[in-house]
C-alpha cells in the first residue's frame, strides 16, 4: 500500500462518512457473517436506540434475481410469528437500490459453538424439543426451512432458541397460505424463492430428495435435518455425508428414532415434526418410543426404570412382610 | 442513549497492557506500527528536530514503551491514549541528554522498517506546514495511518474473497482523479453494467468503512475515545 495523499485521504474520508446508513436510520456497525449471496450486519436502530441485525446482498452476488429472494425471504419470515423464529422488523432498499431487511439482533452463539456445553442427554434431547417448535410452526405455516443445521440455531446468553436463515425456505405447498386467512399475501407470492433442479441446502443435513429432486422438496426434508441435529447434539459429530449417521454409541430407542427421521425414503420418516418431537418427548419420559420395536425384556426395564419409586415402595414393603413372617416363625 | 457497541473491546493498546509477554508483545507492536509516523512528524514540528535526531527520538519513544512498560501505566480514564503519547514524547525530548546513555540498549525491541521519505519531502519541502500546528499534524498522519491499514485489510481480505476487482474499481473512482472516471466509464472499461459498478462502489465504501471503525477501536484505549476519533476522522458519532 502507498502512501495516501492528503486529497485521497479526505475521498475516502467522505466515501466513509456517506456509507454508513441506511433510511437515515440504521447505523453499521460490524460484519456478524457473511454466505453464499449474503451479509449480516449489525447496526444501531438511531430511531429506537437499539441494536439490530440487517441483512443485505454481499455486492458480488448482486443480480435482480437475488435481490427478489432476499426480499421475499424477509417477506416470509416476517409472516412466522413465533418465540423460536427471528423477527422482522423492517425490509427497504439502500441508495443503490439492494434490498435489505431489519431483524432482532440475537445476542448468542450458534448451536455448533455452543455444542460442547450444552449438557447431558436429557438437557441435549429438550433443547431439540425447543427447535423442533418453530419448525413445526413453519410448517404448519406452509413455509419448509431447507437448511436447519446446527450453524442455523443460536442458543441466546439465557438460553432462548432461534432458528435461523430462512435464506432456502420455501413454501411446501402454496396454495396453503392462500387458505390461511391470516396468512398474509406476501406470503404466497414467495412461495419458490430458489431455482427448480438445484441442490439446496447443506450436505450432510441435506435430503437425499433434495438432492435428487429439489423441486419435490417436502416438510420431510427438515424432518431428515433434524434427525441429523438429533445425532449431532448427541455424538457431537456432523454427519460426514448423506445416510451416514454415527449413532452406534446411542440407546437403541434414540438410533431408531434417528434412523426413522433420517429415512432415505420421506415416506418412511414420521408423517411430522410434531411425531417426532412427541417420540423424542417419549423417549425423556422413559415411555416407549414409536419409532422402536421394543423387545419384552426392554420393555420391562424401561417400565421398571419409569416406576422405581413405586417399584422400590412395593418391593420394599413386600421384604419387609417377608421378614415378618420369618420373625412370627 | 442505548449503547450501540459491545462493552468487549479488541484494543491493541489494552494488549499492550495484559500480563501476558506475548500479547503484550503483539499490541505493543500494533500501536508502534501505527504511531510512528504521527510521533516523527510532531517531533520534526513541534520540537524542530532534525531528520536523524526525530528518528533517533521516534525509536527511543517505541523502544521506552515496550521496555519501561509504559503503556501499563496509562490511565484511559483519565485521559485519552495520544495525550499520553504526546506527554511521553514531550518529557523524552525534555530529558532527552540523560537519557542517552539508555537509549542505546536494546531490550529486545525490533527497529521498524520506515519509509519516510514522503514525509520527509512534505516537512523540509518548500511547502512544509510550518505554520501548522504540531498536534494537528500528529491528527493528520494519524489519520492516514488509519485508512492505510483499513485499506491494506481490505486488500488482503477482498483477494482472498475473490473480490479484487470490486476494490480496483474503487480505487480507480476515489483514489485516482474522480474527474476522470464515472461510474459509466468504469462500466465499460470492466464489462459490467453502470448499477453494478454502483453497487459494488458502495459495498466497498461500507467495508472500508467498518474497517476503519475496526482499526480505530484496535487503536482506542475506551469507548469514548473510539467514539471521539471515529466522528473526528468520518464526521458523525458512530
Amino acid at each position: 500500500m502507498t502512501r495516501l495523499s492528503d486529497g485521497q485521504v479526505a475521498r475516502l474520508r467522505a466515501a466513509c462518512g456517506a456509507a454508513d446508513e441506511l433510511a437515515g436510520r440504521y447505523r453499521i456497525e460490524r460484519e456478524l457473517g457473511r454466505g453464499g449471496m449474503g451479509v449480516v450486519y449489525l447496526a444501531f436502530d438511531a430511531q429506537l436506540e437499539r441494536r439490530v441485525a440487517i441483512k443485505t446482498l454481499d455486492v458480488a452476488a448482486v443480480d435482480p434475481r437475488l435481490a427478489a429472494r432476499l426480499r421475499r425471504e424477509a417477506q416470509l419470515v416476517g409472516a412466522l410469528e413465533h418465540p423460536g423464529i427471528v423477527p422482522v422488523h423492517d425490509l427497504g432498499f439502500d441508495a443503490e437500490g439492494t434490498p435489505y431487511y431489519v431483524m432482532r439482533y440475537v445476542d448468542g452463539e450458534t448451536l455448533e459453538a455452543s455444542a460442547a456445553t450444552l449438557g447431558g442427554e436429557a438437557a441435549r434431547l429438550r433443547l431439540l424439543l425447543r427447535i423442533c417448535e418453530p419448525v413445526a410452526f413453519a410448517h404448519a405455516r406452509g413455509v419448509v426451512h431447507r437448511d436447519l443445521k446446527p450453524a442455523n440455531v443460536m442458543i441466546g446468553r439465557f438460553g432462548e432458541v432461534w432458528v435461523m436463515d430462512f435464506g432456502l425456505a420455501t413454501l411446501a405447498d402454496p396454495t396453503f397460505a392462500a387458505r390461511d386467512a391470516d396468512a398474509p399475501s406476501a406470503t404466497a407470492g414467495a412461495a419458490r424463492l430458489t431455482e427448480a433442479g438445484a441442490a439446496l441446502g447443506t450436505p450432510g443435513y441435506r435430503a437425499p430428495e433434495q438432492e435428487e429432486r429439489s423441486s419435490e422438496v417436502t416438510r420431510a426434508a427438515d424432518i431428515y435435518a433434524l434427525g441429523c441435529v438429533l445425532a449431532f447434539l448427541l455424538t457431537g459429530r456432523h454427519p460426514a455425508q448423506r445416510g451416514s449417521l454415527d449413532i452406534a454409541s446411542l440407546a437403541a430407542p434414540l438410533r431408531a428414532i434417528a434412523r426413522t427421521a433420517c429415512a432415505a425414503n420421506p415416506a418412511e420418516r414420521y408423517g411430522s415434526v410434531t411425531e417426532l418431537a412427541a417420540d423424542i418427548s417419549r423417549y425423556v419420559d422413559a415411555e416407549r418410543v414409536s419409532a422402536y420395536d421394543e423387545p419384552w425384556l426392554a420393555g420391562a426395564r424401561r417400565w421398571l426404570r419409569r416406576h422405581r419409586f413405586v417399584v422400590a415402595l412395593v418391593a420394599t414393603y413386600l421384604a419387609l412382610r417377608i421378614l415378618f413372617a420369618l420373625w412370627q416363625r | 442513549m442505548a449503547d450501540p457497541f459491545p462493552l468487549t473491546r479488541h484494543s491493541a493498546i489494552e494488549a499492550g497492557r495484559s500480563p501476558d509477554e506475548r500479547t503484550r508483545r503483539l499490541g505493543y507492536e500494533r500501536v508502534a506500527r501505527a504511531y510512528w509516523r504521527p510521533v516523527l512528524a510532531y517531533l520534526r514540528l513541534r520540537h524542530r528536530l532534525a531528520r536523524a535526531d526525530a528518528e533517533d527520538v521516534t525509536q527511543q519513544i517505541l523502544e521506552r514503551l515496550w521496555d519501561r512498560q509504559l503503556l501499563a501505566e496509562f490511565r484511559p480514564e483519565r485521559a485519552r491514549f495520544r495525550t499520553f503519547l504526546r506527554t511521553c514524547i514531550d518529557h523524552l525530548v525534555a530529558n532527552r541528554s540523560r537519557d542517552a546513555a539508555a537509549a542505546k540498549r536494546g531490550g529486545g525491541w525490533q527497529p521498524l522498517a520506515k519509509d519516510i521519505s514522503e514525509l520527509e519531502q512534505l516537512l523540509d519541502g518548500e511547502a512544509a506546514p510550518i505554520a501548522e500546528d504540531a498536534e494537528a499534524l500528529f491528527e493528520r498522519e494519524f489519520t492516514r495511518t488509519v485508512f492505510e491499514e483499513a485499506m491494506r485489510a481490505l486488500q488482503e481480505d477482498y483477494a482472498a474473497r475473490g473480490r479484487s476487482l470490486d476494490l480496483e474499481i474503487f480505487e480507480q473512482y476515489e483514489l485516482e482523479n474522480r474527474d476522470e472516471w464515472s461510474h459509466q466509464d468504469l462500466a465499460v472499461r470492466h464489462g459490467l453494467t453502470t448499477s453494478a459498478v454502483t453497487n459494488r462502489l458502495a459495498s466497498v465504501r461500507r467495508d472500508l468503512r467498518l474497517r476503519v471503525l475496526a482499526t480505530l477501536e484496535s487503536l482506542t484505549a475506551t469507548e469514548e475515545e473510539f467514539r471521539a476519533e471515529a466522528e473526528r476522522i468520518l464526521g458523525r458519532r458512530p
